[in-house]
């Protein structure tokens, strides 16, 4: 078995969201849902279903974690990117570095 | 340069209008996102990691500094203070809101620009020598026929829903600066026994999944006959190109699957046919309007020796470097092309703050005609830069932490965003490129390596132009942990070649040892005067496989 | 269903072989296999004849043909398969095709304007709020950069721009002025 934590982008702002416990779309992964239960990952593939087509996010799926150390971790690099932010960027550059 | 007249400018303001309301559509839910996925794309937006990214044309790499001081207040109002100049001149923003879009459109239609197919299965943006206009080993100025596709190529109402994008690069000069052989077509100007200038017609070229150097179809196309010829191209490949596989769709595949004969057969018959009846031919007189936008302005009286520079040079060596390393010959005497390096040791290639762009905006009015060229290197230029102010703007320069004497050289790396921003990524480009430009920080020593092109991609789809790299970097994903293969010996000028695979993929951690094992090697085998790629060329790949994996 | 001409929706009056039945009496569409099979026992309807596309048939073949229908409907299998684009203006301008054209499959009001100027006149679309959106997308562009079968070109504006790119004829000026 899998735990699982569904993921999309905001329609508005294309941020990443994630589904919590309450059906509601949270930015931070800690919040997330975390599953190992295929019939809760049902209900929360239905719970983004709707979300698509009310226009809330977009491209929802579920993608695999480890809680091992109490909050959700990603496991691949992809979804380590898309949950802490991009690793380098000029946005992120120290001020030291900005004229 | 080109300005808009009031049919250009009605139009791009149409342009945004159709869009809002299309964003409207999609806001509200009228439209869904599959069916609005290809309208946006069609407008430069995409979806990516972390946020939607709005992709601007800067056609042919040309821009005026109100141009650029608009892209600047674009990033700071509707973005995060930042642009990234793109490997087929264009810019992109990483974080507009979907909201903001159309305004931001707006914005941009003020200042005569816009987004138009800057993705999306279209002809996109057209690219060209940076340098064009100002070179001088040029036949032709460029951009007027780059300027004339703009406008042919702009809603083409048959050409819109190609089986897969569509790429045309065009170069004014024998010495190919626009990687036109990596195009979907690439036009190079050249001259008929006649002495009459005109183009060579290269089709199916390409990086991505597979890799092509382009074949010619026609030694020689008349000016005039440019648009009936693109036409004749495009309309054989929208009917007979493969749309059962994304992967196959290109026109490099079509070429292939035909064979080059065959194709150039039905380009050649499409084309009589076009002739004879179509109102496609390109008028010396629409040329000539074209042109008059191109002329160049008035330099002035030449300074043949200017005692200044050199002077200047003797008293700076860091400013000698960068005059030496980031300048191009002008065709104006007293005058040269002064280029502005976005890749300083340790930062992010093609990054730009607004406070960066509104300094190169203010050096290209003071010290220039208040232009500036983006190139698909991801640097910009100061086209036309007096010698005797030359010392003037790299002080401006070096204070805004813009003059990295770098140009060519190994840390001027071209480098796609990668995994930190794009969707399509398998690893990611920035840190590596970060990684590197701190490992090869020593600018006596770049300098000394000489020219070397190393291009990072994240992903097999080569935005970051790996195969055409002397050094190549390609970053792979293997079980979620990302791998880099290098490939040794492309090149992207009218000889150009894809690179070759040097082994097995390195690690995230060690590919930039893997890269200096790749520098130490050349040092080691070159004889005097030689480039990277002239060792290589000699000594062949072996000498590299040897110390990157040892003798096996 | 719904099908959108001039901005209209209108009823449809063309038919199909069904359960191998000829709808006697209506004009008939025709797939092109329809076509070859039939053709011979044909030559006494006295109805209009319309023929169905799907984007891969070569035009040159069907050539001598064209002149047996008063319709041809070119099928968009998805809205992203463009190649009925090139076939309707191939009919229209090499092979001089001037019965209807009409578009079906997965046709959408977005790509509505880049049908109509290539001379498309009628569009089989999922619903009738489309003639509304068909209107708009016609309307929305005063000119455009290339010359197609219809809509004003940048080139024929002499009065607003002295140096004329190409002076085309205008052939289908009549089509565009809904």
């Amino acid at each position: 078995m899998k735990l699982q934590v569904m993921t999309a982008n905001r329609l508005s702002d294309g941020a990443v969201v994630y589904l919590d416990g309450e059906g509601r779309w949270t930015e931070r992964l800690a919040e997330a849902q975390v599953t190992l239960d295929p019939e809760t990952q049902s209900a929360l593939e239905r719970r983004a279903e709707a979300a698509v087509r009310g226009q809330e996010v977009v491209g929802a799926y579920l993608f695999q974690v480890d809680s091992s150390s109490g909050t959700p971790e990603p496991i691949g690099q992809r979804e380590i990117i898309r949950a802490g932010g991009p690793s380098a960027g000029t946005d992120l550059t120290p001020s030291s570095l900005r004229i | 340069m080109y300005r808009y007249d009031e049919f250009d400018q009605a139009f791009v303001r149409q342009r945004v209008d159709e869009f809002r309301e299309q964003v409207g559509r999609r806001l509200s839910g009228e439209l869904s996102e599959e069916e609005f996925k290809p309208l946006r794309l069609m407008n430069g937006l995409y979806l990516q990691l972390h946020a939607y990214m709005l992709r601007v044309a800067i056609p042919y790499g040309t821009l005026s500094s109100t141009q650029l001081r608009k892209l600047a207040h674009i990033a700071r109002t509707y973005d995060r203070g930042y642009g990234h100049f793109t490997t087929r001149q264009n810019i992109q923003y990483n974080w507009p809101k979907l909201a903001d879009v159309p305004a931001i459109l707006d914005e941009l239609a003020e200042v005569e620009m816009h987004a138009i197919q800057t993705s999306g299965n279209c002809i996109r943006n057209t690219t060209s020598d940076p340098y064009a206009g100002v070179a001088a080993d040029e036949i032709e100025d460029p951009r007027v026929y780059a300027e004339i596709i703009r406008q042919w190529s702009t809603l083409h109402p048959e050409f819109s829903f190609l089986p897969r994008k569509f790429k045309v690069a065009i170069t004014g000069s024998p010495h190919d600066r626009a990687a036109i052989k990596v195009h979907d077509i690439g036009l190079r100007m050249l001259r008929n026994e006649a002495g009459e200038p005109g183009f060579e017609v290269v089709v199916g070229g390409g990086q991505g999944r597979t890799p092509v150097v382009g074949e010619t179809i026609r030694a020689f196309l008349p000016k005039n006959d440019l648009l009936s010829y693109l036409e004749a191209i495009l309309r054989v490949y929208n009917l007979l190109g493969r749309r059962d596989n994304l992967y196959k769709a290109r026109i490099k595949i079509l070429v292939k699957q035909t064979g080059v004969e065959e194709f150039t057969r039905l380009v050649e018959e499409e084309w009589q046919a076009i002739r004879q009846g179509w109102e496609l031919e390109l008028p010396d007189s629409e040329i000539e309007r074209i042109s008059r936008y191109f002329a160049p302005p008035s330099y002035g009286e030449a300074e043949p020796i200017d005692f200044g520079f050199v002077t200047a040079q003797r008293k700076h060596p860091e400013f000698a470097r960068w005059a030496r390393c980031n300048t191009f010959a002008h065709r104006q005497p007293g005058y040269t092309i002064a280029v502005i390096s976005l890749k300083p040791e340790g930062g992010i290639p093609g990054d730009a703050t607004a406070e960066q762009m509104e300094v190169v905006a203010d050096l290209a009015d003071k010290y220039g005609f208040g232009e500036i060229r983006v190139t698909h290197e991801q640097n910009l230029v100061l086209p036309d830069v007096r010698k005797a102010e030359l010392l003037a703007v790299w002080e401006a320069l070096e204070a805004a932490g813009l003059a990295v004497p770098n140009l060519g050289l190994i840390t001027d790396m071209i480098a796609c965003p990668g995994l930190d921003y794009c969707n399509l990524a398998n690893a990611r480009s920035i840190p590596v490129a970060q990684r590197i430009g701190q490992r090869f920080n020593d600018r006596a020593l770049v300098e000394e390596l000489g020219p070397i092109t190393l291009n990072i991609s994240g992903c097999i789809n080569a935005c970051g132009h790996h195969h055409v790299a002397n050094i190549g970097i390609l970053g792979v994903d293997k079980k979620g942990k990302e791998f880099y293969q290098i490939t040794l010996g492309g090149r992207a000028d009218e000889a150009a070649a894809i690179g070759e695979i040097v082994g097995p993929a390195f690690s995230y951690e060690d590919v930039v040892d893997a890269v200096e094992t790749i520098v130490t090697t050349y040092r080691g085998q070159r004889q005097s005067g030689e480039a990277f790629l002239d060792t290589y060329q000699r000594v062949g790949i072996q000498p590299f496989k040897e110390k990157l994996y040892g003798t096996r | 269903m719904a099908l959108v001409k001039h901005g209209e929706v209108i009823a449809d009056p063309w038919a199909r072989i069904e359960n191998d039945t000829l709808p006697l009496g209506r004009p008939l569409l025709l797939t092109l296999e329809e076509w070859q099979r039939l053709a011979g026992s044909l030559r006494h309807w006295d109805q209009p004849l319309g023929l169905i596309l799907t984007g891969a048939e070569p035009l040159d073949q069907l050539r001598d043909s064209l002149g047996h229908f008063q319709l041809i409907a070119l099928a968009f299998p998805k809205f992203t398969d463009g190649r009925a684009y090139s076939q309707a203006r191939l009919l229209r301008k090499r092979y001089g095709f001037t019965g209807e054209l009409r578009a079906i499959g997965n046709v959408l009001q977005d790509q509505f304007l880049q049908m109509h100027r290539c001379g498309f006149d009628s569009y089989e679309v999922a619903d009738e709020t489309a003639a509304q959106a068909w209107i708009a997308a016609t309307s929305r562009y005063l000119g455009f950069y290339q010359p197609s079968e219809r809509g004003t070109f940048r080139g024929a504006r002499a009065a607003l721009d002295p140096q004329v790119f190409v002076a085309p004829e205008q052939p289908a000026a009549a089509a565009w002025a809904y």
